[in-house]
């Protein structure tokens, strides 16, 4: 993510191999660049696709379509594939800032903590949104029996990290991207991609 | 007296003027100012770095492909509707059946917006259900499934056909309207003296729609400048940067990487070529006005 390790590395190389093992099998849809994160979740409830990785943001969506949690789709985690490694969980955190330049930046400061803290916003919050409150005080009951596995699967990790592509810089993220997409049209072609790909990031981390 | 309609002018022009100054020279300055930055696009603290962001346009392999992109968009974008607006024009004017009909069937598509020409052929090219797919099927018997959008080979090609189809009707109606201005006796002319259709063609109605064909060319060519949203909403310049063309890399580089010195520098450069070509299309629409008055 800061440029610190390379994408032709082995552990790199290991994974797709990984992800390539999975395609050969046949495990993925046909033309998996040609669908959005809705047009994969529409394949899941049609019963197209069996399984789809996406964030929890996906339920809400589901809930929409009138999908019911745990009879019509349901959750689990990533398995683990290296014995003994910690158990991270993966995401973004939608968070609140303060203006550098704000005019009362104290008086800010005490509202987002009061936004944060107050478990009755932070319901109402997760609730309307879809999405895992990070406030650990909220009662589990108002999630959906799917989103309270999520919730812990969070609060049993070792550890969690923020996704790819928001954790690198945004130019390095538009080249990892398009590796991933690259990939998947020809996985044949990994190693040639991963090279290509250890040399323009290489570039982008300078601009 | 003329002293005063002169203030008038100036008065009538002044809005238009302002908002033209706001809109076009304003944004405009600033691309060229920005260009010289390594400005962000959000934060007060950039600085002057020169003509770097120039020098690293020679360095950028996706700045050529966007340019080899531009450039096939461009011929393909002119000649496409041109070609098939002349068909369809020359059809309907043989006096077919239900011309008026088609006429307004092919002239349809025009009056969409790129976002909705967009979204109805992403649902044509769709590989499970598109109709593109359930045609080929029925006439082969096979099910295909190829992803016309989401395959490098066939993303940018796929594109220029929606917009062909939005754009022919337009070029089809300009030719009508040319085709009623040939001489119907010429062209009687022609029959007695025993031309076929092609000559016909090719002598006499060809060369005296270069009117017609000039103001076609010219809203093809200024139309295919500007044709950036249809592309952003169809492949987004993807798959793998395969239909990006210079308006798409410039909108990537300020709004995706947050390069906006970087992509005021690309904007430059479009804005120059798009220059050239008019300025050699309004030398070249001088000469055509001399011969044809």
């Amino acid at each position: 993510m800061d440029g610190s390790a390379s994408y032709n590395d082995p552990e790199v190389q290991k994974a797709m191999g990984l992800w390539k093992d999975l395609v050969d099998k046949g495990y993925f849809v046909a033309n998996a660049n040609a669908d959005d994160w809705t047009d994969a979740g529409d394949k899941v409830a049609r019963g197209d696709a069996a399984m789809t990785l996406m964030g929890t943001w996906i339920t809400g969506y589901w809930n929409g379509i009138d999908l019911k949690p745990e009879t019509d789709y349901n959750f689990f985690e990533f398995p683990q594939i290296t014995e003994g490694l910690p158990n991270a969980v993966v995401g973004p955190v939608d968070g609140f800032v303060i203006s550098a330049n704000a005019a009362n930046p104290e008086g800010a400061e005490k509202f987002l903590n009061f936004v944060v803290s107050d478990t009755g916003i932070q319901t109402k919050w997760a609730s309307s949104r879809g999405a895992l409150s990070a406030n650990v005080g909220i009662d589990p009951s108002i999630y959906t029996p799917v989103m309270q596995k999520a919730a812990k699967a969070v609060a049993d990790a070792d550890a969690f990290v923020f996704n790819y592509d928001l954790s690198t810089p945004p130019p390095v993220a538009e080249v990892g991207l398009s590796m991933f997409s690259r990939f998947m049209d020809d996985p044949s072609k990994v190693d040639a991609i991963l090279d290509q790909t250890a040399e323009d990031t290489k570039k982008a981390f300078t601009e | 007296m003329e002293r005063e309609t002169g203030v008038w002018r100036l008065v009538f022009l002044a809005l238009p003027l302002g908002v033209f100054t706001v809109l076009v020279i304003w944004p405009l300055a600033s691309s060229f100012y920005y260009s010289f930055t390594n400005w962000n696009g959000f934060s007060d603290n950039f600085e002057f770095v020169g003509f770097s962001n120039f020098n690293k346009l020679w360095t950028d392999k996706l700045f050529f492909n966007a340019a080899v992109n531009t450039a096939i968009w461009m011929v393909a974008a002119v000649l496409i509707p041109t070609l098939l607006g002349l068909g369809l024009a020359l059809l309907i004017d043989s006096r077919i059946p239900g011309g008026p009909v088609f006429k307004s069937i092919f002239y349809f598509p025009i009056c969409l917006s790129a976002v909705v020409v967009g979204q109805i052929w992403i649902w044509i090219y769709q590989p499970d259900w598109g109709l593109l797919n359930v045609a080929i099927g029925a006439v082969t018997g096979s099910s295909p499934d190829f992803a016309w959008l989401a395959k490098p080979d066939t993303a940018l090609g796929s594109v220029i056909a929606a917009w062909a189809w939005q754009h022919t009707g337009l070029a089809m109606v300009i030719y009508l309207a040319g085709l009623t201005s040939i001489p119907e006796d010429l062209l009687e002319v022609c029959e007695i003296e025993g031309a076929s259709t092609w000559q016909r063609l090719r002598v006499v109605i060809i060369p005296l729609l270069t009117p017609a064909t000039v103001v076609v060319v010219a809203l093809n060519v200024i139309n295919s400048l500007k044709g950036f949203e249809i592309l952003y909403i169809m492949t987004g310049g993807g798959p793998f940067n395969s239909s990006d063309t210079l308006a798409m890399h410039m909108y990537n580089e300020s709004f995706k990487k947050y390069l906006m010195g970087y992509g005021s520098a690309i904007s430059v450069v479009l804005f120059i070529v798009a220059l050239t070509i008019i300025g050699i299309y309004f030398r070249e629409l001088k000469k055509v006005d001399e011969i044809y008055g």
